[in-house]
């Protein structure tokens, strides 16, 4: 059972410290070695670095590779696709992410952070279940569930519909981008300085900018005639009036 | 006039640096992989009409067999794998033969067996590490609810978690 304090400081490492990202496995020692265990009276914790876009481009680079999947029926030609090896995906992410952990096999990394291949060696030779299990749980650290996709999407037409009013109890994804969105572009306050912006300033703020928010929405209103500052275009480059708004054509 | 071609340099001997002494005086951590991290699965099978019969456990005209496996370590579960793994193109994804692994797993991880006390034709014989063709052969030759039942057994610790 996690309390509310490990909560707390799960959360502060988290934002404080968005370059690592620590995993916890349950284990137990069984048949003589250690496994993972939910119900296990054991724990285990790694550290990984977090997978930026760049590592995850690096990895699917070099890990992907060129299969056939059939051919066009106009000329025989192949048609190819490229796919990723996900069992080599997994071998690099350890050796590209995988910074420290509280087993007694140590980590050592070259200066270009790879690991070295004598400590691969033997953090490699570690039971496959209990180091899969680290990975796993990165990787959900990683991952957009197909749940958070859903309500993102939900949120999103929500969000960005001409009706729309805002979002309560947004989702992380929206959260983000507005609260980011908007610190940056009002204040220059990038991802890196806004945890360490004093709470009642950033309070102040968000209260200001969705003031704001409201009387720009007031003034472009169906009363207020400010009407949509866009056109939409269809076929052929002309534009076409959106659904009630007549737009007198040339 | 004739040119005289410099001599190529002759390629430097590659010498081998001296072994790191971490991993020569570091025994290995009580988490990583020796040749001692067996797991044993343990049968139990009474002989009914000419064929044999799986048993809950030890008891009067049941037989006990054993198989020792050494349990995998992360690059060798990633290898076999890989080496298990197609792509399949009417999906367009990945998918791991369950049968080519299992086949893989027991090739090289399996170390010894008792079926062998009583028929030296059973004796397991190793290459590197690997299972001989014989070897192999020995084990696809046991009666198929046996091999099932090892296969299960050995599974629920490679991919259950025991």
């Amino acid at each position: 059972m996690i309390t509310a304090e490990q909560n707390a400081r799960k959360q502060c490492a988290e934002l404080y410290d968005p370059d690592r990202v620590t995993v916890r496995v349950r284990t137990s020692w069984r048949l003589g070695f250690c496994l993972p265990d939910e119900k296990g009276d054991g724990e285990e914790t790694a550290v990984f670095t977090t997978m930026t876009f760049a590592d995850s481009y690096a990895i699917d680079r070099a890990t992907s590779y060129e299969v056939e999947i059939g051919k066009k029926i106009s000329n025989g030609e192949k048609v190819m696709s490229r796919v990723t090896d996900f069992n080599e995906y997994k071998r690099l992410l350890v050796k590209r992410n995988l910074l420290s952990w509280t087993l007694d096999v140590p980590i050592e990394r070259d200066r270009s952070g790879w690991m070295t291949p004598e400590s691969y060696k033997r953090v490699s030779n570690v039971p496959g279940p209990l180091l899969e299990a680290f990975v796993r749980k990165f990787e959900e650290s990683v991952e957009v569930s197909e749940e958070e996709e859903q309500q993102i999407s939900r949120q999103s037409s929500l969000l960005f519909g001409k009706s729309g009013h805002g979002v309560a109890d947004a989702c992380e994804a929206v959260s983000k981008f507005c609260t980011l969105g908007n610190f940056s572009e009002k204040f220059g306050v990038n991802r890196e300085l806004l945890p360490r912006m004093p709470y009642k300033e950033f309070l102040l703020l968000k209260i200001m900018i969705s003031k704001e928010s409201d009387a720009l929405r007031s003034q472009q209103g169906p009363k207020g005639g400010g009407g949509p500052s866009s056109k939409i275009v269809g076929p052929g480059g002309r534009s076409r009036p959106s659904r009630g708004v007549v737009i007198p054509l040339p | 006039m004739a040119v005289v071609q410099a001599k190529p340099e002759a390629p430097k001997p590659v010498v081998p640096g001296p072994p790191r002494i971490d991993e020569s005086l570091m025994k290995a951590g009580k988490y990583e992989i020796t040749p001692e991290t067996t797991f044993t699965v343990t049968i139990h099978a009474r002989e009914k009409d000419g064929r044999w019969v799986l048993a809950n456990g030890p008891g009067k005209g049941i037989e006990t067999n054993t198989v020792v496996f050494r349990l995998w370590s992360y690059d060798e579960m990633i290898e076999l794998r890989k080496m298990a793994t197609n792509f399949d193109k009417e999906k367009r994804i990945h998918m791991i033969d369950p049968d080519t692994l299992n086949r893989l797993k027991i090739q090289r991880l399996m170390l010894s067996w008792t079926f062998d006390k009583d028929n030296p034709r059973l004796r397991l014989w190793h290459v590197n590490g690997v299972l001989t063709d014989e070897a192999w052969r020995a084990f696809a030759v046991l009666q198929p609810n046996l091999s099932s039942f090892i296969i299960d057994e050995m599974n629920r610790v490679y991919e259950f978690n025991g």
